[in-house]
């Protein structure tokens, strides 16, 4: 274990330290501002760090990285706008569970878990590298077109209480996502001609306006905005309590590195795949799932930060970004002429000890920084909603002009707010659309390819589903949309009845 | 209105771009007067592919050597997308004055027959013609074919059966497909988004094979995942001289190989003051004599272009040869919706 | 069934209509633009997955009308929303998108923020005046000279 050595000798070096502390800080600033991505702040980084040193320029990275994902959270958590698409699944227990007064133990649950989830995620980056990346590779994209159907189907039946009301959202948000220059034939459609629409609905005012905007004109309509003023719960959170899900934050972790590894899917996917797997495994939540549980926290993001290690693995072993901030890292590497792909971990060890060392600085300075930001920020909910709410609105605003630079953007922000609003009055969960937003583009070219690919086969249909992954994938799949079908449902319950008579 | 907001838009993509110029005001000297001046800020060098393509590399390492010679720095942006039309636009929204340049890649021919954009090289001032990096036929590392014999005799003897990947229709692997299929070899072409995602394809067993550029496989030969069958072109690469040339596999391929497949090249909008393109062409031509660039182009096998078509005449004869070669193959095989002649481009 | 023909809540019924209209309209779409584009292969065609999403989104449709015969009679009316309220909030918001190229984004957003908290019952005025201009003054500068997001 000599990389052992190396890579903990990196603790000792204050300025390397000193480094990963800056890029934690902009880390938590940048995530914790809607609007303000990761990907943005890595994107400005690689002009900054161009003169840099190697080492430096990846410890800011890795800092920026690691605190950015945890730090999307906490907007998640204080006012319901996740700072990126991968904390949308904190939203769902983590506002709940702020608004009712326990902003700061929502906030301390967050940091704790990420801290455990983004450990995991290194660790296996370290030590499973490229076992996971053969994994990767086995992937194909009927898997993982599967695989993105499946995290719609799970979010549809988790997020609403009606399973067609949250697949319509799913299905219009995959429609809003073919909005566009199609990634695989490079033909513009359902653009109507207008130029703007041809680089696609971004995702980070869909984003804003869905959960942001949409939540300021929810409070209006409902004439809150003068009401009570959320006490802060003046309650201990004991440390001992925080630690009882352990056991499962290893499990979601697990879940947020495989699904991580897996380019394109990323942290959304992971984090509502560990929701679902939560609402599965754990039968007695302190709080019912949706309207607060600790453990929808946990699952959320343990899953989402374990993706940063994940999403690391097939840039540094195959030189494919897991995510879009590992697109801009891999560019990072680029311009300091470091050249990711097989041979990358063998040829140069030091700079993967750098990034080891970097991601587990960073995860320290995560769990520094968010026990220290959570009790001060966290206090953000007693401010009067008179005055927080035109505040977030302009918030909004900026956010979603700031992701581009296009005043089109905040158009379509306002559009998204517009049509958030009236999905939450009729019991339409936003959730949904949101990752089907994200995950549009992929599945569409997933499966033209995974089509395209079998249609040179003499058996269509044993080169579409003929694989092991590819038949799990399928039968969960099914299960999870079968399992909600009405009909389906009242079938097996005569059954079992009769069965039992 | 609407305008006035386009405007808004390109001023301000600019202006992110160029982060480093960090007190920028929005009104940077527009009328550019004392042209002798340039350069006197950061460069924004567009590169219309995203990071870690042929493009990308050679391009930033050409910025690198150009940096050195002009004495300013050079902020490289990636906007990729839509077979580089996206940053092709960008460059020409910019203001005309230098401080916006593009390294493109081939498609920037293209993109008016496959109805992408409007714009072709003939809105650019050539610089410099810079690199070709070669086209090499790849295989798995478990693939039943060792040679390019094999590869050629199953397509044969299946015609429509052996599996491609290639980076989608326009680009410079469509053009291979194309080429192949006049040879009489057809295959399944399935369309990825980039070259990396089409050596996954490779390496998962998806596909049988892949026409890839060099610069991009390079360690994964190393590594020994890819096994190199053949050279798409008329000479081989020098480091491998046991690979040979489709052509000697298939002597009629000849006439067909004799282009460079993915020229890339620096340009810039044509609108820019001559005294301005005198500089960057005069600092491009010495950026090409360091050592460095010279151990770069001969570490990743790249063909010099600019030994080949070294003045503008050469090099504007260079890109409408192209332009009809390539165009005029698309359309004939029915890939590009628009006409070449549209374009005034004719038959080769 | 026996209890003869269910009222289906007309939420239901407007929102299944609308999407089943949805569904076919963008079924057409993507058929005459598959037809009239290049590739006449559905492979490789762009509108592949459009045609597949409309299928989806009219079967969504149908179950969404099939529920609506469920939950009829359940009476599901929250409180009766402000939608005056709500637009007078997209109002400003409009007027605020709109004039912000016009004034700038520094004035425009302290204008915007007082109209906004006047409008939802503040009355404090130090207090209003002094948020908007922090807020607004923040953000330009944390945007538009820390992160060089060019802010109009």
């Amino acid at each position: 274990m000599g990389s052992f050595v190396d890579v903990f000798s990196y603790f000792t070096d204050i300025h390397f330290v000193l480094m990963v502390l800056v890029g934690s800080v902009a880390g938590l600033f940048v995530g914790s501002i809607p609007g303000l991505s990761v990907s943005m702040a890595t994107a400005l980084l690689v002009s900054i760090t161009y003169s840099w040193q190697t080492s430096d320029a990846l410890a800011t990275v890795m800092g920026i990285y690691v605190v950015g994902v945890y730090s999307g959270a906490i907007s998640a958590i204080l006012i319901n706008i996740p700072g990126a698409p991968s904390s949308v699944v904190t939203t769902l227990d983590g506002f709940p569970l702020a608004n009712s007064g326990e902003s700061y133990k929502a906030l301390k649950y967050a940091t704790i878990y990420s801290f455990v989830g983004t450990t995991f995620g290194f660790l296996a980056l370290w030590v499973v590298a490229n076992p996971i990346s053969e994994i990767a590779l086995k992937f194909t994209p009927m898997d993982y077109f599967l695989l993105a159907l499946f995290g719609l189907a799970t979010v549809g039946s988790l997020t609403t209480k009606s399973f067609s009301k949250g697949l319509i959202s799913a299905t219009l948000g995959l429609m809003f996502s073919m909005v566009g220059i199609d990634s695989v034939m490079g033909t513009p459609r359902m653009t109507f001609g207008l130029v703007d629409l041809q680089t696609g609905i971004s995702i980070v005012p869909a984003l804003v306006g869905l959960f942001g905007f949409s939540e300021v004109l929810s409070v209006i309509s409902s004439g809150h905005q003068d009401g009570e003023v959320s006490k802060i719960v003046k309650s201990v959170v004991y440390v001992k309590d925080i630690l009882k899900y352990w056991g499962y934050s290893l499990y979601f972790s697990l879940i947020g590195t495989v699904v991580g590894a897996l380019p394109g899917a990323g942290g959304p996917v992971a984090a509502f795949l560990a929701y679902g797997e939560a609402r599965r495994i754990i039968k007695k939540p302190t709080r019912p799932f949706g309207e607060g549980a600790v453990e929808g926290i946990v699952a959320s993001e343990s899953a989402n930060n374990a993706c940063i290690g994940g999403a690391l693995i097939p840039m540094l072993t195959l030189a494919i970004p897991g995510d879009a901030v590992t697109a801009i890292i891999l560019s990072v590497f680029y311009i300091h002429g470091l050249r990711p792909g097989p041979m990358f971990i063998k040829t140069s060890p030091e700079m993967f000890h750098i990034i080891l060392a970097g991601g587990f600085i960073g995860c320290i300075f995560l769990l520094l920084l968010g026990l220290l930001v959570a009790p001060r920020i966290s206090k953000i909910i007693t401010v009067p909603k008179r005055l927080m709410l035109p505040i977030v609105s302009v918030l909004c605003v900026v956010g979603a002009f700031a992701s581009n630079n296009r005043m089109f953007d905040v158009a379509l922000m306002i559009f998204f707010g517009i049509l958030g609003y009236f999905m939450k009055q009729r019991g339409y969960s936003v959730a949904p659309m949101t990752l089907a937003i994200v995950l549009g583009g992929m599945m569409d070219s997933n499966f033209r390819r995974a089509i395209s690919l079998a249609s040179s086969e003499d058996n269509v249909i044993s080169a579409l589903f003929g694989r092991p992954i590819t038949l799990i994938l399928l039968t969960l799949t099914v299960l999870t949309i079968g399992a909600n079908i009405p009909q389906i449902k009242k079938f097996f319950k005569k059954r079992t009845q009769k069965t039992a008579a | 209105m609407m305008k006035g907001l386009k405007k808004l838009f390109a001023l301000a993509t600019i202006g992110v771009m160029m982060v480093t110029t960090a007190c920028s005001g929005s009104g940077s000297s527009t009328g550019s007067s004392t042209q002798t001046e340039y350069p006197t800020k950061t460069i924004t060098m567009v590169i219309p592919y995203g990071a870690g393509g042929t493009t990308d590399l050679t391009g930033r390492q050409f910025a690198i050597q150009l940096e050195k010679e002009l004495g300013q720095s050079i902020t490289v942006v990636n906007q990729a997308g839509a077979s580089g039309s996206v940053g092709a636009k960008t460059v020409l929204d910019a203001e005309p004055d230098g401080y916006t340049i593009f390294y493109t890649a081939d498609t920037l021919g293209t993109q008016r027959v496959m109805g992408l954009s409007d714009m072709g090289y003939d809105d650019f001032t050539p610089i410099m013609a810079v690199v070709n990096d070669p086209k090499v036929i790849v295989v798995g590392k478990d693939s039943p074919y060792e040679t390019i014999n094999d590869l050629v005799d199953d397509m044969i003897a299946r015609p429509g059966k052996v599996k491609m990947s290639y980076t989608g229709p326009g680009g410079s692997g469509h053009v291979q497909a194309l080429i192949y299929n006049k040879l009489g070899l057809d295959m399944a072409l399935t369309a990825y988004t980039s070259g990396s995602d089409c050596i996954v394809a490779v390496l998962g067993g998806q596909v049988d094979f892949t026409n890839s550029n060099y610069s991009t496989i390079a360690s994964y030969l190393e590594s020994g995942d890819l096994k190199m069958l053949a050279v798409s072109s008329n000479e081989k690469l020098p480091q491998y001289p046991d690979v040979p040339t489709l052509s000697e596999v298939i002597p009629e391929a000849e006439p067909y190989l004799d282009i460079p497949f993915t020229p890339l090249s620096l340009v810039v909008d044509k609108d820019v003051p001559q005294e301005v393109v005198d500089v960057l062409k005069e600092a491009a031509k010495k950026a090409v004599q360091e050592q460095d660039w010279i151990d770069f182009v001969n570490e990743n096998n790249l063909e010099k272009l600019y030994e080949k078509y070294p003045d503008e005449a050469s090099i504007l004869q260079f890109y409408a040869d192209w332009q009809s070669n390539i165009c005029w193959l698309l359309y004939d095989a029915g890939a590009a919706p628009n006409s070449p002649e549209q374009y005034g481009i004719s038959r080769p | 069934m026996e209890k003869g023909i269910k009222k289906i809540p007309k939420s239901y019924l407007i929102e299944s209509a609308v999407f089943f209209i949805l569904g076919i309209a963008l079924f057409l779409y993507a058929m005459i633009n598959h037809y009239s584009g290049i590739a006449k292969e559905w492979k490789m065609s762009p509108y592949l997955f459009p045609v597949l999403i409309a299928v989806f989104l009219v079967l969504l449709s149908v179950s969404l009308y099939s529920e609506g015969k469920r939950v009829s009679g359940q009476s599901q009316e929250g409180a009766t929303p402000k939608i005056k309220t709500v637009f007078i909030a997209v109002l400003m918001m409009l007027g605020y998108f709109f004039l912000m190229p016009l004034i700038g984004f520094l004035p425009m957003t302290a204008v915007y923020l007082m109209a906004f908290f006047y409008f939802l019952g503040e009355r404090h005025w130090i207090r209003m005046i002094l948020l908007s201009a922090i807020t607004s003054g923040l953000l330009y500068v944390i945007f538009d000279m820390m992160l060089n997001v060019m802010l109009p």
